[in-house]
């Protein structure tokens, strides 16, 4: 069955974001190893940050070409699927390497960063649906 | 929700496909919704309804019971 125009459009705005994450993890990887030591840390992560920024703004016009149904297969996925396998990681790295492994503390910090963007994304979706005062 | 939207589609003779094309979603929502495996948005039932230059009630049932206001 040939693809239709719209399929077409959705996965050519797939391709471009999955080649912006690349791009952009490639140079991030490069920033981290060749950054001069007299550089804060603190300024190298707000950097990578910005970057990780540039790739979500990537993958806008893919999410945009999306119908309702399957942007609420990706949202369900991602939360409960997500959830579950972070959990399952973390407990794998406790398991197998202990808490006080640095595997451990890295999955840790992935979680909790995580859950700090969870966070954050849910208190500016429900800001921005606040009525206004009349 | 229940609905007519397979109804719908077959007295204009097209196919799922055309009809997703159509409103710009995708054939296996639309699949999805005439199974009533999926409850359209609001915007996309509409959508739909003025496609079909219907009431969005005539092709979505209300499922709390409120009467048909076509009178079917």
């Amino acid at each position: 069955m040939p693809m239709g125009r719209r399929q077409k459009g959705i996965w050519i705005a797939l391709v471009a974001a999955v080649i912006a994450a690349v791009i952009v993890g490639l140079v991030s990887g490069v920033l981290v190893e060749t950054a001069p030591a007299h550089i804060p840390r603190s300024l190298v992560i707000v950097l990578l940050a910005a970057l990780i920024g540039v790739v979500l703004a990537a993958c806008i016009p893919w999410w945009r070409r999306l119908d309702d149904m399957a942007r609420e297969a990706h949202l369900t996925a991602w939360y409960w699927g997500g959830s579950f396998g972070v959990g399952v990681g973390l407990v794998t790295a406790a398991t197998l390497s202990g808490v006080d492994s640095q595997l451990f503390q890295g999955a840790a910090l992935v979680f909790a960063t995580q859950l700090a963007g969870y966070v954050i994304f849910w208190l500016v979706w429900w800001a921005r649906r606040r009525p206004r005062a009349s | 929700v229940k609905n007519r939207l397979r109804e719908a589609r077959v007295a204009r003779g097209w196919s799922q496909g055309e009809l997703a094309e159509r409103v710009d979603a995708s054939r296996q929502t639309i699949n999805a919704i005439e199974a009533d495996k999926y409850d359209p948005s609001l915007p996309l039932a509409y959508r739909l309804a003025a496609l079909f230059r219907q009431p969005v009630e005539r092709i979505f049932f209300n499922p709390f019971g409120a009467g048909d206001p076509a009178g079917d």
